[in-house]
């Protein structure tokens, strides 16, 4: 996952919490392993190269596209698992220019979750085009875990965090909140804490990656998929708290792609939310 | 009508605890449903071994679903 | 609907068709063995029965995988041949195949030859069409000395309101073959007639010839042409997760059986005014059967235990109604043990076509039978199962069960030295599985 994970359990049988912990973590392996795009063996790294024919797929991946197609549907086209190709012009090291929008408008050819066709058990990618489910791999493992955990009766509290993408699908016997730290902009000093006793937070958007543009102005990492171009004005980091982290995850991405409008969208929602704004 | 009654006991038992109570589940409230002790037939092994002698000592038999082979025995 | 309410949907629908992915073990093999013993309350010993099972389960996820089960059984003992207890000593030649037997005074009749071995092989296996739809189908086949069948169904499953209610739709198929050893015997005429087995034709007779054992095919014998009997099964269920607790299931089920159903090893006792046995007959029953059942599931969970509560209301048109309680609770004692009290009770009513035996004064009926399996009666089975959990890969079993079988011991129907007699001995069952899972 390229973060650090950990994995949080109340448990009375230290050979039961053991087990659970190395089922866990085999479980984040296997996604990663499975749906990872930089893996060339791993079933997006297959679909990727099958591009212009009918391929086959397994019902976790089929679920997994099936509901890109709903977020993309929702979103309005926001959310689309087909952008994977701008970020191959755009390298968020902070040195590195951004690309020319000649280049950018070659590339949108080849994106929009619209020129994939999907019958069932299969599905049909366009030439060119590259999908990446990094946008909903990671919370989707804290899900899957988490409710994995959460069919074992005899455990208490049970946490599951993958890179700040977090899902405490239990509370603490002692309904005592779990206390979660939220990464803080460089430039403020006070860590943010929050507490739940249940439920789900997932943050979008990082401090680190970033481009500068001619103007010398900062550019996130969150890309509009009609453009390719980074969003403007949108927050630095964008906490939503929710139900799942698949669904705090996407909401957090969302508010992130609203840039000025953020913070309007997310009280639309009716979501507890914090976001965080740069300079 | 002793044996009803029993059963309405039971029920209005659970009735009490909320178990006949309808609502939404979502799937990770689920994690109850996925215990063994919970399916529908949780020994199917020792399901089969029961209906097997039920089917060979009664006159009525099946109910459950389709499946199972035929037998001499009845 | 705001974006969030429609998101929450889909997120809900995607975990409930990827959740337990993890959980579901490639492997899994059960080997079991019953052991069942039967007595009557004459002391008698009845057939005993010893049953190896072995069921080998591959799964792939959570809706799909293959099963593989082998079932061994050998049946040996003493079965009721369909006469009644009386006071005078009674001689029976017998149809299946042994040397004739007497029975002493005041004991029901039992055929002392009873010996059978059967094998069966299943293969059934679930594999999803859609996220929210399978099916789930099955082949049959089994083989005794006097009897084969081959069966296969196939069912659909359907998921509805985020997995939440599954509508499952079946059909199912049998063929079976009956060969009784001895050969066909003519029905609803005196056992005295029957053809001794060196007449009788080998076990392997074809269809044609087996007519010719019925005594020359006449109209009355039109319903034994061959010794085919088919069964078509179709079900219609509905299943509903009701909440995070309780799971219902409703079933309806409806079953046309056709061909030869008459039981080749019963008789009927014929008696005179003194209700004294005087001849037997061969029994025979009608070549159509419509059976339908209906069956409500509860289960529900309480606190770490649950509870199973099942009924069945089952009736056919041979006048057989059956009403079927089932209870089971399932109590968890710590992380490795559980222990499972089971309780059924079950009450079925006669066949129109029962009879006690028949007056050598009446006009014999179309169809008889007295076989007490078609009488009114009782079946109750208290027991249960014990559990251990040696690992998480590892569970031992044993289950202890008592069965027992009562009916009208003096039917008002009942004449002269019947009357003297218990006319439904109460059989009891013991039975022990004794089992062991294990995951790979």
């Amino acid at each position: 996952m390229n973060s650090p994970c950990e994995i949080l359990l109340e448990c009375d049988d230290e050979a039961l919490a053991r087990k659970l912990l190395q089922q866990g973590q085999q479980e984040a392996l296997r996604i990663e392993e499975k749906f990872s795009r930089f893996n060339v063996d791993s079933v997006i790294g297959s679909l990727n190269r099958m591009q212009g024919s009918w391929v086959g797929v397994d019902t976790e991946t089929e679920a997994l596209l099936d509901f890109s197609a709903q977020c993309w549907q929702l979103s309005g086209g926001w959310i689309d698992v087909t952008v994977g190709r701008y970020f191959q012009l755009w390298k968020f090291d902070g040195q590195t220019p951004p690309p020319s929008r000649k280049q950018l408008k070659i590339i949108a050819n080849s994106v929009g979750w619209q020129k994939i066709i999907q019958k069932p058990g299969q599905i049909w990618i366009p030439e060119g085009m590259q999908i990446d489910l990094g946008g909903i791999g990671k919370e989707y493992a804290v899900d899957l875990v988490a409710n994995n955990l959460a069919s074992y009766e005899s455990l208490g509290g049970i946490l599951v965090n993958f890179g700040g993408d977090i899902n405490a699908i239990k509370a603490r016997s002692s309904l005592a909140p779990w206390r979660i730290s939220v990464e803080s902009l460089p430039n403020q000093k006070n860590e943010k804490i929050v507490s739940i006793v249940k439920g789900a937070i997932a943050t979008s958007g990082s401090t680190h990656r970033f481009v500068v543009d001619k103007y010398g102005k900062r550019l996130g990492h969150i890309l509009n998929p009609t453009t390719g171009w980074p969003v403007r004005k949108g927050p630095s980091s964008v906490t939503v708290f929710g139900e799942t982290a698949i669904q705090a995850g996407l909401l957090a991405t969302l508010a992130m792609l609203k840039g000025k409008q953020a913070e309007t969208f997310l009280q639309s929602q009716s979501v507890q939310y914090y976001c965080q704004r740069g300079e | 009508m002793k044996r009803w009654g029993l059963l309405g006991v039971v029920l209005l038992l659970l009735n009490g605890c909320s178990h006949l109570k309808p609502s939404k589940v979502k799937p990770w409230e689920r994690g109850t449903m996925a215990r063994e002790d919970m399916a529908l037939v949780s020994n199917p092994v020792q399901n089969g071994l029961d209906e097997h002698i039920y089917f060979s000592k009664e006159a009525a038999s099946g109910g459950s679903g389709v499946g199972g082979g035929g037998c001499g025995c009845n | 609907m705001q974006l969030n309410r429609r998101l929450i949907l889909a997120v809900g629908s995607l975990l409930a068709t990827t959740s337990g992915v993890v959980q579901a073990a490639d492997w899994a093999v059960d080997s079991s063995v019953l052991f069942y013993a039967e007595k009557d309350s004459q002391h008698q010993d009845r057939v005993s029965l010893a049953e190896p099972v072995l069921s080998i389960t591959k799964n792939n996820a959570p809706d799909d995988y293959l099963n593989v089960t082998l079932v061994y059984d050998t049946l040996t003992g003493a079965s009721p041949n369909g006469a009644y207890a009386s006071s005078r000593t009674q001689t029976f030649t017998s149809p299946s195949g042994g040397s004739g037997y007497t029975v002493a005074p005041g004991y029901t009749p039992l055929d002392p030859s009873f010996k059978d071995s059967r094998t069966a092989l299943s293969l059934s296996w679930m594999t999803p069409f859609s996220r929210e739809s399978r099916y789930l189908a099955g082949l049959n086949f089994s083989s005794e000395s006097d009897y084969t069948s081959l069966s296969g169904n196939y069912s659909f499953l359907n998921d509805f309101n985020n997995k939440q209610t599954t509508l499952t739709m079946g059909l199912a198929y049998s063929y079976d073959a009956i060969n009784p050893h001895g050969g066909f015997q003519t029905p609803l005429s005196s056992i005295s007639n029957n053809q001794s087995q060196s007449q009788a034709q080998p076990v392997t007779t074809t269809s044609a010839s087996g007519n010719g054992a019925e005594g020359g095919g006449g109209t009355s014998f039109s319903l034994f042409d061959g010794k085919i009997k088919t069964t078509f099964d179709a079900i219609l269920g509905v299943s509903h997760v009701l909440n995070r607790y309780t799971l219902l299931s409703f079933n309806y089920g409806i079953s046309e059986v056709d061909g030869y159903q008459t039981d080749p090893y019963k008789i009927v006792p014929i008696y005179d005014a003194g209700g004294f046995p005087v001849d037997y007959v061969n029994e025979k029953r009608p070549g159509s059967r419509l059976k339908q059942t209906l069956k409500a599931d509860i289960v529900t969970a309480i606190g770490k235990d649950s509870l199973h509560l099942s009924y069945r209301y089952f009736w056919d048109d041979w006048g057989i109604q059956a009403n079927t309680y089932d209870i089971k609770y399932h109590l968890r004692l710590g992380e490795s043990f559980y222990a499972e009290p089971h309780y059924r009770y079950s009450h079925q009513t006669e066949a129109n076509f029962y009879v006690l035996g028949l007056s050598s004064a009446q006009a014999v009926p179309s169809y008889a039978s007295s076989d007490l399996r078609l009488a009114n009666m009782v079946t109750m089975t208290a027991g249960g199962m014990f559990g251990w959990k040696v690992s998480s890969d590892t569970t031992f079993t044993l289950n202890l069960e008592k069965m027992q079988q009562s009916g009208n011991s003096s039917p008002s129907s009942a004449v002269g030295d019947q009357r003297k007699h218990d006319m439904f001995p109460t059989v009891t069952a013991t039975m022990v599985t004794l089992g062991v899972r294990t995951l790979f």
